[in-house]
């Protein structure tokens, strides 16, 4: 999230688009109804989803969308607030990079579907197409001081602004009512309603999930969005924002802490092992690739970063170790869906999963469990004895010919060990045991910490072990035991000397003298009270800042104090939030140019006339560290830089290379979809994951007959993903106790089915059975003059467990249906978009 | 006279996450029943000797418009109860209990001991809620969490469906603070366009513990329009009752009749299981 979660409450309106906020973040809802609630000016909150959801009960606007059309809708809000003159002038002038000049050479072509730079290629071995862009136009044009050029009028045809203007003029409310089957006239009741949002003073927030993202374009999806906020001004303000409602408890804190491939903790990209094969090589690179001053700091984060990593042995000489970190091979992918197709070609050998139920709830799932057919070992550590450690008794697999040798571990649950979870806002909150593991029963961190124990003892022994000094250097003085506020030390960053803990990461250093294991958390725990209320100059407000840092020993996330100062929903003394507690991320977008809030109630950062009056903790130059005395810096320094960690520090209407399939979002049809693309020449997302290596990795053609159904997935309040926890827990299987099918009414009139009976729902790569929930919350749609059909079924379900969906000795999960497709920037699998049919079971 | 506790339902504001239903199954420690999805995601079916309180979820579908509407269902442990006017042995009355805050607690209860299982208090209830227990030898219900109430529990007081409401659907308090709160709440849903909100369980059988926020007729959310006490369950009171000899009398034949009803009751326990 760019705001919190308790932000919500200052919107003006909220709009939901693929998420299922009531049911899945049903304490983030809370918020929004208290918005909705309001005295004064109650918030309009508007759902646009392919069903009629519980929190779509609770909406002012309902619109029911096709799956997978997101960016044809929010491409038509673009066009509505530019053809409406719906737009924030002064914040998009200054604050985004509407002005500047495009490369001449770059363009989009609507009827290729593409854009400038691409190519597709044959490789003569394996026949296989490659779609490869050139991004070399896909750029500014460049002044001789090394900054764009700009044309402030924005009259230059050249500049951002209007090669928007023209690539947006295609997404008519025609084309929304042709595409996504929403009616026009309801298109232009939601769009009115958003858009009033550009006033000054209005503030609007988007909500999505997977809902979104799991598209091939997913990446795309969010940010046509983000390009709206900024066309509106709502990037920064309290109540707007973009707002990501993960999956669950800490996926926030996971991210942080690069569970993904692609990323080292705190968002550092992951190294790659040809184009930086050194440090300082990766340290530029990142500084050329971002274009933004703020990263020059790259070297102290990533030197303090291998300082925590490898300790003593991380030395300037050995550039601290970077060799010893795994790096990514060129053009190679290690994705979930990549690993899995990887173990199915045999090149994976074991697998350790841990808090995770791959055989249910990943993408393909047929896929996944014959890829651990091929394995040599797997290492399950759960609370559950759930699918995936019995993935060689699955319904229909013959145990006798599974070699894989299974170890199943019993973990320690949440409320048996304490730390940290990352909510969905970034707030970094204390969690406390409550009560001993039972058994043999571990925290994961100690089971990691006996195996790196057992794994240095073994490659000690081993002087021709490869990679040894990967292992044999690492810093890991926990022991069997781990304290967990002493790894919070190593994460908030210390002094390698002295071991005193930093204050944040403007003291992290590039010489070695500094390790700091994430420095985005870096501040959580610092060793000095310095931190804002010790300095008041109200001496009742420092002794309370300073009573409350000795009772949390300076654990920041261990803080309860829910007091809303300046009344704007920022509560900054409860716990802690990345970066250095600062709630609203880009709040210079708050203030206008001269440094006034656009609205006097949503004040966060206000220049006085001498210095800045801040709520939240600036995201922009507010004093000036270099000079003696910290002096205040005039508004017009931080309104020329409003996005200090962004490219040119603006809003980014345009995105440069960093987005793979295209500097503007295009619409483009899901991999598997029964319509042509009506929007452009190219039918599917030129850039997209397809993975075709497995034999389970088939893909129905453009409107296949036998699949004439589009389905997504799904959860519901009383399951939690893979259902591994609550399938479980009899209270909640006695609510939700079996898999479903939602359908229309008279999608089952057609087939045959009545309200409750069982179904088979068949995809091309696998089938299931479900109960009919025959309902009006799902409507024929009407797209391209044709009665389309859509259908949505929860993946909770599987085949072990308290519950497993159903009466019969089969697989209930519903990803044995989805495809192995991923998005173009991050291979999101697309399980929101896939078609199927159904019959009576 | 002293003031009493009671509960409000705002149900504008219910998402039907149903913690409040399972916080009742946790408090109570009912256990969960053997259910199956029959179309919807109500569950379980009824109310019952284990499940006290369960979600309504009624759809409509009107001029292209949905509305999904929900109703928090339990004993609304009414000032007039059928259930405590009918019942033969005197097993269900209404009780007080006395807050350290000098207010009360008024509500229905049942006492085993005395249910002699005839189920008249389930025929007569206006919403559908009392619950037999075959294996207990008795009828159960919400209890309003009388045992929190009263601090009976240390650390409690809250009713448990309240506790865990995130989304303010649910508030307990001085009945009084809680009407003239809901007439706020209702004038400001009229502002907003909903011409038909109200407010049900003030007036209604002298008075429900249980007061809900509608925003249309009771109807539309499963409850009765107008609801009160069967003629027949008047005729009863005012006929048969006052003979308290005979009613005694009465008692001992119910004792001779008792497993002629206990084997009817058996039935009625396990209907919808068999339906399964």
């Amino acid at each position: 999230m760019t705001n919190q979660v308790q932000d919500v409450k200052m919107s003006d309106c909220i709009m939901i688009c693929g998420s299922n906020a009531a049911e899945n973040h049903p304490i983030t809802f809370k918020w929004v109804e208290q918005a909705m609630n309001r005295a004064e000016d109650p918030a309009k909150l508007i759902v646009v989803d392919p069903r009629f959801t519980r929190t779509a009960s609770k909406a002012d606007i309902f619109a029911q969308t096709r799956p997978g059309t997101d960016i044809a809708f929010f491409g038509a809000l673009i066009k509505y607030a530019i053809d409406n003159n719906m737009v924030n002038w002064d914040y998009l002038k200054t604050y985004t990079n509407a002005s500047f000049l495009a490369n001449p050479g770059f363009g989009f072509d609507p009827k290729t579907g593409v854009y400038s730079g691409f190519s597709e290629t044959t490789d003569p071995k394996t026949g296989k197409k490659k779609k490869k862009y050139d991004t070399a136009t896909w750029s500014f044009q460049m002044g001789a001081d090394g900054k764009p050029l700009k044309d402030p009028t924005l009259t230059n045809p050249q500049c951002v602004w209007n090669q928007m203007v023209n690539h947006y003029s295609r997404y008519t409310p025609e084309k929304v009512e042709q595409i996504c089957g929403i009616p026009k006239a309801k298109f232009e009741e939601i769009a009115k309603a958003y858009c009033s949002t550009y006033e000054n003073g209005k503030s609007g927030v988007l909500m999505y999930a997977m809902g979104l993202t799991q598209h091939t374009y997913g990446t795309q999806n969010i940010r046509t969005f983000a390009m709206l906020q900024l066309i509106l001004g709502n990037i920064g303000m309290p109540g707007g924002g973009i707002d990501a409602l993960r999956g669950c408890a800490n996926v926030q804190g996971s991210t942080d802490f690069a569970l993904l491939f692609h990323i080292w903790p705190g968002y550092n990209p992951t190294p790659n092992s040809a184009k930086n094969p050194t440090l300082d090589a990766y340290n530029a690179a990142r500084l050329k690739a971002v274009g933004s001053a703020y990263w020059s700091n790259t070297p102290k984060f990533m030197a303090s970063y291998l300082k925590a990593q490898y300790g003593d042995s991380a030395t300037a000489e050995n550039q601290f170790g970077y060799v010893w970190v795994p790096r990514i091979k060129d053009g190679v992918n290690y994705s979930h869906i990549a690993l899995f197709e990887a173990m199915e070609k045999g090149d994976v050998k074991g697998l350790f999963v841990v808090g995770q139920n791959p055989a249910v709830g990943g993408p393909n799932s047929n896929q996944e469990t014959a890829a651990m057919d091929k394995l040599d070992w797997m290492v399950v550590s759960e609370i559950f004895n759930h699918e995936t450690p019995n993935f060689w008794r699955r319904p229909g697999a013959d145990p006798g010919k599974i070699k894989t040798e299974v170890f199943l571990l019993p973990a320690a649950a949440c409320g048996e060990y304490e730390g940290t979870f990352s909510n969905t806002g970034r707030v970094v909150q204390w969690f406390y045991k409550s009560a001993e593991p039972k058994g043999e029963a571990k925290k994961d961190v100690d089971f990691f910490s006996l195996l790196q124990q057992k794994l240095v003892e073994l490659y000690k022994a081993d002087a021709k072990a490869p990679n040894r000094e990967s292992v044999v250097n690492l810093y890991w003085p926990y022991g069997d035991d781990v304290n967990m506020e002493a790894v919070l030390a190593e994460i908030n960053g210390f002094n390698w000397a002295t071991k005193k803990r930093l204050k944040n990461f403007t003291v992290l250093a590039a010489d070695g003298s500094t390790a700091c294991g994430n420095w985005i958390m870096s501040g959580v725990y610092p060793e000095e009270p310095d931190y804002p209320g010790i300095t008041d100059p109200d001496p009742a407000k420092a002794a309370a800042a300073k009573a409350s840092f000795a009772k949390t020993k300076g654990n920041l996330a261990k803080r309860h104090n829910n007091e809303d100062t300046g009344n704007v929903a920022i509560y900054p003394k409860w716990c802690w939030c990345w970066p250095v507690n600062r709630r609203i991320i880009y709040n210079r977008g708050s203030a206008d140019p001269a440094g006034q809030p656009w609205n006097p109630k949503k004040n966060i950062e206000q220049w006085n006339g001498t210095k800045w009056v801040s709520v939240d903790v600036p995201d922009f130059k507010a004093t000036d560290p270099a000079l003696p005395g910290n002096p205040p810096v005039a508004p017009a320094v931080s309104a020329a830089n409003p996005f200090i960690m962004l490219n040119f520090g603006m809003g980014q209407l345009f995105s440069l290379a960093s987005v793979a399939d295209g500097p503007f979002p295009e619409h483009y049809e899901p991999i598997e979809s029964l319509f042509k693309n009506e929007m452009n020449g190219m039918q599917n997302d030129p850039m997209a994951k397809i993975f075709s290596d497995s034999p389970n990795d088939k893909l129905a053609p453009l409107g296949d007959k036998k699949y004439p159904i589009i389905a997504g997935t799904s959860r519901v309040t009383e399951h939690f993903q893979s259902g591994t926890m609550t399938r479980n827990m009899p209270w909640l299987v006695e609510m939700q106790p079996n898999m479903f099918v939602e359908m229309s009414k008279d999608l089952a009139d057609r087939k045959g089915i009545s309200n409750g009976d069982w179904v088979k729902v068949t995809s091309i790569r696998g089938e299931t059975e479900a109960v009919a929930v025959v309902t009006d919350r799902i409507q024929v749609l009407e797209v391209s003059g044709q009665k389309t059909d859509v259908v949505n079924m929860p993946y909770h379900f599987g085949y072990m467990g308290y519950c497993t969906g159903g009466p019969n000795d089969i697989s209930y999960a519903a990803n044995q249906l989805t495809p192995n497709v991923g998005d173009a920037n991050t291979t999101i699998p697309e399980s929101k978009a896939f078609i199927v049919d159904i019959e009576k079971a | 006279m002293a003031e009493e506790k009671a509960i409000l339902v705002d149900t504008t504001k219910c998402t039907a996450c149903r913690a409040c239903q399972v916080a009742c199954k946790e408090w109570n420690q009912n256990p969960a029943e053997k259910t199956k999805n029959r179309g919807s995601y109500e569950n379980p079916p009824t109310l019952g000797s284990y499940t006290w309180m369960r979600i309504l979820f009624n759809e409509y579908y009107k001029d292209n418009k949905m509305s999904w509407l929900f109703t928090k269902h339990q004993c609304m442990h009414c000032t007039d109860a059928a259930c405590v006017e009918v019942c033969p042995p005197n097993a269900t009355t209404h009780r007080e209990a006395k807050l350290a805050d000098g207010t009360v607690v008024k509500s229905v209860a049942t006492d085993p001991k005395l249910c002699i299982g005839c189920n008249y208090c389930r025929v007569a209830c206006p919403f559908d809620v009392p619950g037999y227990n075959q294996k207990k030898k008795g009828i159960y219900r919400c209890t309003l969490c009388v045992d929190r109430q009263t601090g009976d529990k240390p650390g409690f007081t809250v009713p448990a469906c309240v506790k865990v409401c995130a989304p303010g659907t649910l508030s307990y308090g001085n009945r009084t603070e809680l009407i003239a709160k809901a007439e706020a709440r209702v004038a400001q849903l009229k502002a907003a366009g909903y011409t038909k909100a109200r407010l049900f369980g003030v007036k209604e059988l002298e008075g429900l513990r249980y007061m809900y926020i509608l925003t249309d007729e009771p109807s539309a959310y499963q409850l009765p329009d107008n609801p009160s006490i069967p003629a027949s369950v008047k005729v009863w009171k005012t006929l048969t009752k006052p003979y308290g000899a005979f009613a005694a009398g009465g008692v001992l034949l119910a004792l001779i009749l008792n497993g002629i009803i206990n084997a009817r009751n058996r039935g009625l326990e396990e209907k919808f299981k068999l339906e399964q």
